[in-house]
């Protein structure tokens, strides 16, 4: 007799999470693929280098963003990929409907590993591309997630300062130190609920370096609440940067926001509070999650969402960037982050145990 | 046991010897004991269940005694109808087995025949029709059933899904219910000479665990997440397992378990009370801060709105205003659903059914919605929004008229729920409890999901899309509700669609649905709320244009406000705060005791100052009144500021606060607003700029301008931009203008003419924004332009500020001359215009 019954976040949680770890190299198979977008920072094309340099014929599936940058790395990719097997696929920013179905198409064949270096993605498409993944039949099962950081993060300390200064002295101005306004809240069938939804909506954001994100989140989406992620930058050098955020952001004046904060890097203490605030009003809110956090922020947001389908993801997508010059700089420390464990045959493998033990006692 | 047992291909088309009216005709089943036929019966002319046991299968005693016939004549002393009797007993001599050589005795139980499946087919072959409602259907069932099985001390013994049917009565009861659930093999189990006797509640909470299983709990709405969760974790781990009473006084126990099912919903009401609390009379300015928080907002709501009774007695409203002016509180405060659970739905004090719908949901399942290409898909959004509609009027209504009308609703829900199965056009789901409010409301449920699954996937030519509900459809179903209730007779249905504004709703998908919301019937009205004019479309896709005042009636609360008098705007204003203060242990009851009274500032000497170059104090209670457009909710967050700069409630100490802090807080609350404004997509540094160009303007005219025709020569106050015709914009101007006044930042008025004698839309500043620019409340004066200059206004506003902006005594002179030059030039142009032709 087996009387358990489990939702789909309790099997998240009781799910163990995999944890990120440093790497020196990325040694890559033949029959593997490496996704990844020639961004325009200098970390973007790390994880493909080095890969390269250790089998040089794999397959890269390079993602082209729309509008295209001028700076963008796609030819560097070229170069880079000579002996590989590299298909393009391109990524409207403006218009991403339906990507995930379209990697999925490219993926039908894949036979090896499948390797998604974020570093240099933007969060919609991390989120995307982990949710076409993590809901296909084998979900996670040899799928990697591969990071780099950077040295430097602008802005520097100073620099924040005398902005946030500026700004005091008029309240109409506004601070933009990475991307300049909001072209539209993006909102994506794909990554929709399709429950009939409470009538009470909670907005679940990450504060962020460009307010007017938050701003025009608040705007679009009028929620009854407010959720707020903050995030903590993992080098303790950098810990203002957490509260730089919040001030831009206003976040201590806004009425009624639940605040909590999780590690820009260690996506499990993002997932946990993304399951806990799911757990918690999922019963009697829609829950909509914008994922503007940090890298490994967003993909927690891509794990949740693969498991949890009655949340709706939004996305504030930018009008436009500031200078590739004001973006990170150098290439830090990489990870990798294997998401087998969060694959259908380790969830079975887990229940499996469970089962047993439960006949057993 | 199951080698003991004969060839099943044996008997079908063979007699039973020892019932020779009864014809064996197909096998059903084969289990461990024995097999299940279908039986004929000639003489009953009905068909019969016939169970072979073989006799070595069946327990008897140590002197051959039959103790397997006491076990199964158990159910012979229950008389509910969901027991599936033995009717008969026989013997079936010489029974060859499989191996032809030997033979034996055969035991043939006969039973009523039960059309349908077990339950374990059920859920293997219809998954999909596993919803909580049914769970909840077959629960009751199985509780009323153990009830009985409690009082006549009967077990079962062998209860799970293989020996729990779904029987299928269509073809032949036109009264009762088509579909019910029935139990069968009472005491078989026990009667077998392998005796394995299984607890009944623990396999109750077997089968309710495979049962809860097969739901999708993602796609459930949030009462059925909740009767999902209820019934795992109360039932399934608690009552149906637990067997100490000291540790569940209500285990066990069917008849209170019953109890517990039938007031699922009053326990999800009770799960969803508030958890909003008033902490200052600040919290929560507008209605979707408050949320879910129905008592909050019977506090908060002020039957003082203005408009108020244009909404509840027009037709097809159009309902306009400013973000947080009270749209969303008024249409949920007319909704059954905020009446009842507020304690106001007694039947007296309702005059229509309200059903209030946020547009939230629509943007979510259609965004960025354009009209589609293939014809099949016209109608998915229809599809949507009418299942989503029907479902919320049928759960509202089921929960009033139970609690008003039970005795009328429990009498007429078959047949209604009947009549809009019929009105649906969809296939009757085969299950029991089909003929319910909530099996209908779970199916639409599902329709609203293929909808969204339709428009997601209909570019792929080879998927096909079903048929959709077209426009009448809502209607028809509202009509057969009436038809079925009579207290609905007198009773209007309306359905506050809220948020209905583009681009969120975008003006292809409204184009769509306008086809239901723009009709005109005798039982159901819609009354649309929309951000602003421009943000709602007056027309179909069939190119049907929808005309206001025969159509529908738009009201627009921002002009309401702007050309109230201030004693009504600041008696509602008051009455806002009033119940805000007295809703929290705020140390003063009224405006007045918190900003004071200062009625007798006039714009005419506040313009005077200004022009000395003095930024007046603004202060007092009635500045309060002229601030609002209709967006009270900028007021109560503009009050709460002034309270926070004063050093907070606990600082209040009965006085007044201070006049300087009440200026300041107006003054850079407009700032606030326009720093908002910047994050607006695409659009947000260029309305800015607009409104500065204005703003800038119109402070210089004030500065160096006087107000023609009136009495002292005041200063000239305009706050509204005036064109001298009627213009037409290019593209992006048009969307420019349109974003001005979807954000509220101008309001446009189409009521008076221009100088010139002309119809146009006169642009009145958000009055919120006034104490920014330095300007008056006065509504008199204009800042009037060409036609071609409104293009230049929105897009290069710079220039426009540039050729308007007055810098000196000298730049006045010159700009009134070439005003009157203009206006020479059009009274000679009229003049001619006018003279008769040869």
């Amino acid at each position: 007799m087996n009387l358990k019954i489990e939702t789909p976040d309790e099997v998240l949680v009781r799910l163990r999470k995999p944890s990120l770890e440093p790497v020196n190299e990325f040694r890559l198979q033949q029959d593997d693929w490496l996704i990844l977008c020639g961004g325009f920072e200098d970390r973007a094309l790390a994880v493909l280098r080095d890969a390269i340099s250790h089998q040089s014929r794999l397959n890269v599936l390079l993602v082209r963003y729309q509008p295209a940058v001028h700076e963008n790395k796609n030819d560097a990719v070229a170069d880079i990929c000579r002996g590989a097997n590299v298909v393009g696929i391109d990524y409207d920013r403006q218009n991403p409907q339906g990507f995930g179905i379209r990697l999925m198409e490219i993926l039908s064949t894949c036979r090896g590993r499948v390797f998604v270096d974020v570093s240099a993605m933007s969060r919609l498409l991390i989120v995307q591309i982990l949710v076409a993944l993590g809901t296909r039949q084998q979900g996670f099962f040899d799928c990697t997630v591969a990071y780099t950081e950077a040295c430097e993060y602008p802005p520097s300390e100073s620099h924040a300062n005398a902005e946030l200064a500026r700004s005091a002295a008029d309240p109409t101005l506004s601070i933009l130190f990475l991307s300049s306004g909001v072209f539209e809240i993006t909102i994506l069938p794909e990554l929709g609920s399709i429950a009939p939804a409470a009538a009470q909506t909670r907005l679940i954001a990450f504060p962020s370096l460009d307010a007017h994100h938050l701003t025009a989140l608040q705007n679009e989406i009028q929620p009854s609440r407010l959720s707020l992620i903050e995030g903590i930058p993992p080098n303790f050098a950098n810990r203002w940067r957490r509260e730089l955020i919040a001030e831009i952001n206003g976040i201590h004046r806004i009425r009624d926001a639940e605040l909590c904060a999780t590690s820009t890097l260690d996506y499990r203490e993002t997932l946990e509070n993304l399951l806990r605030l799911y757990q918690k009003y999922s019963l009697n809110e829609r829950l909509v999650v914008s994922p503007t956090g940090s890298k490994m922020q967003s993909v927690a947001v891509g794990i949740f969402r693969s498991f949890i389908s009655d949340v709706q993801v939004v996305y504030p997508t930018p009008q436009g960037f500031c200078s590739p010059d004001k973006y990170t700089h150098g290439i830090g420390q990489s990870y990798a982050l294997h998401l087998d464990l969060l694959s259908p045959p380790a969830r079975g493998a887990v229940e499996g145990d469970q089962q047993l033990s439960a006949t057993a006692s | 046991m199951r080698q003991n047992l004969p060839d099943p291909a044996y008997f079908p088309g063979r007699t039973i010897p020892t019932r020779p009216d009864v014809t064996l005709t197909e096998l059903i089943d084969s289990g461990n004991d024995g097999h299940v036929f279908r039986g004929r019966s000639e003489t009953l002319r009905k068909d019969v269940a016939c169970k072979l046991i073989p006799r070595g299968n069946l327990q008897h005693g140590p002197n051959g005694e039959e103790l397997w016939r006491n076990e199964v004549h158990k159910a012979d002393a229950l008389r509910s109808a969901t027991v599936v009797k033995f009717e008969d007993i026989r013997e079936w001599l010489n029974v060859p087995l499989k191996d032809g050589t030997t033979s034996i005795t055969c035991i043939v139980l006969i039973s009523e025949f039960v059309e349908g499946r077990t339950l374990r087919k059920f859920i293997n072959e219809f998954p999909e029709e596993i919803s909580i409602p049914f769970i909840a259907e077959w629960l009751a069932t199985m509780l009323n059933l153990f009830n009985e099985m409690s009082v006549r001390g009967v077990v079962h013994g062998d209860l799970h899904p293989g020996n729990i049917l779904v029987e299928d009565r269509s073809s032949y009861d036109l009264l009762g219910p088509r579909f019910v659930f029935r139990v069968t093999d009472f005491g078989v189990a026990e009667a077998t000479s392998e005796p394995r006797f299984k607890d009944d509640y623990l396999q109750l909470a077997d089968t309710l665990a495979q049962l809860l299983r097969a739901v999708n709990y993602q796609a459930c709405s949030p009462r059925d997440k909740f009767v999902f969760n209820f019934l795992r974790h109360n039932f399934v781990e608690r009552h149906l397992v637990e067997s100490d009473l000291t540790l569940d006084p209500i285990a066990r126990r069917p008849r209170e378990l019953l109890t517990r099912i039938q007031d699922l919903d009053l326990e999800f009401e009770r799960t969803a009370q508030e958890t909003a609390q008033l902490v200052t009379p600040f919290d929560f300015q507008s209605c979707e801060q408050i949320g879910e928080a129905p008592v909050l907002l019977r506090a908060l709501y002020s039957d003082r709105f203005l408009g108020l009774a244009e909404i509840e007695s027009q037709n097809n409203v159009v309902l306009t205003g400013p973000r947080g002016c009270g749209k969303t509180t008024v249409f949920r405060s007319l909704s059954l659903d905020q009446k009842m659970r507020v304690g106001e739905a007694e039947p007296d004090a309702v005059r229509h059914v309200g059903i209030y719908y946020r547009c939230d949901d629509l943007y979510f399942a259609f965004p960025r919605y354009v009209a589609p290409s293939r014809g099949e898909l016209v109608d998915v959004p229809l599809h949507f929004v009418i299942s989503t509609l029907l479902a919320r009027l049928l759960d509202s209504l089921e929960r009033w008229s139970r609690k008003y009308f039970a005795e009328e609703f429990s009498r007429a829900e078959l047949r209604t729920a009947q009549a809009l199965w019929s009105a649906l056009g969809i296939n009757v789901p085969q299950v029991p409890g089909y003929a319910t409010f909530k099996a209908i409301v779970g199916r639409l449920n599902r329709e609203r999901s293929k909808a969204i699954e339709r428009q997601r996937f209909g570019i792929d030519p080879e998927r096909k899309i079903g048929r959709s509900f077209g426009p009448d459809l809502l209607h028809r179903a509202c009509e057969a509700l009436r038809g079925s209730f009579p207290f609905l007779r007198d009773r209007p249905i309306y359905f506050f669609i809220d948020d209905y504004s583009s681009p969120k709703v975008t003006k292809a998908l409204q184009a769509s649905l306008n086809r239901m919301f723009m009709q005109r019937t005798s039982i159901c009205f819609f009354k649309l709320s929309t951000e602003s004019p421009v943000s709602f479309a007056r027309y179909d896709i069939d190119d049907k244009n929808y005309v206001e005042n025969r159509e529908f009636v738009l009201l627009n609360l921002g002009l309401i406000y702007l050309h109230s008098e201030v004693e009504p705007k600041l008696t509602f204003v008051e009455d806002v705060f009033r119940r805000r203060f007295g809703a929290t242990q705020f140390p003063v009851k009224e405006l007045e005791q918190l900003v004071g009274s200062n009625s007798k500032q006039n714009n005419n000497d506040l313009a005077r100052q200004i022009r000395e170059g003095e930024k007046p104090p603004l202060w007092g209670k009635e500045i309060l009144g002229k601030l609002c457009s209709g967006d009270i909710h900028y007021v109560i967050g503009l009050v709460g500021d002034m309270v926070r700069l004063s050093g907070g409630t606990q600082e209040l100490h009965g006085t007044l606060i201070a006049e300087t802090i009440q200026n300041q807080s107006i003054r850079s609350a407009a700032g606030s607003f326009l720093k908002n404004l910047r994050g607006i997509p695409q659009c947000g540094e260029q309305l800015v700029s607009i409104v500065e160009a204005f703003g800038n303007t119109a402070q210089s005219h004030l500065k160096f301008l006087d107000s023609k025709n009136e009495k002292g020569s005041p200063p000239k106050q305009a706050t509204r931009i005036e064109p001298y015709e009627m213009f037409e914009l290019s593209d992006d101007a048009r969307a420019l203008y349109d974003e001005l006044l979807r954000y509220s930042v101008f309001i446009e008025d189409f009521r008076g003419k221009s100088r010139r004698g002309n119809v146009v839309p006169r642009l009145f500043l958000r009055r919120f924004l006034i104490p920014h620019f330095n300007l008056t409340f006065s509504t008199r004066d204009s800042i009037e332009i060409e036609p071609h200059q409104f293009e230049i206004f929105l897009l290069n506003p710079k220039s426009f500020e540039q050729t308007l902006r007055l810098k000196s005594v000298e730049d006045a002179r010159k700009y009134d001359k070439e005003l009157a030059a203009r206006d020479s030039q059009m009274l000679l142009k009229l003049a001619k215009d006018g003279e008769p032709k040869n």
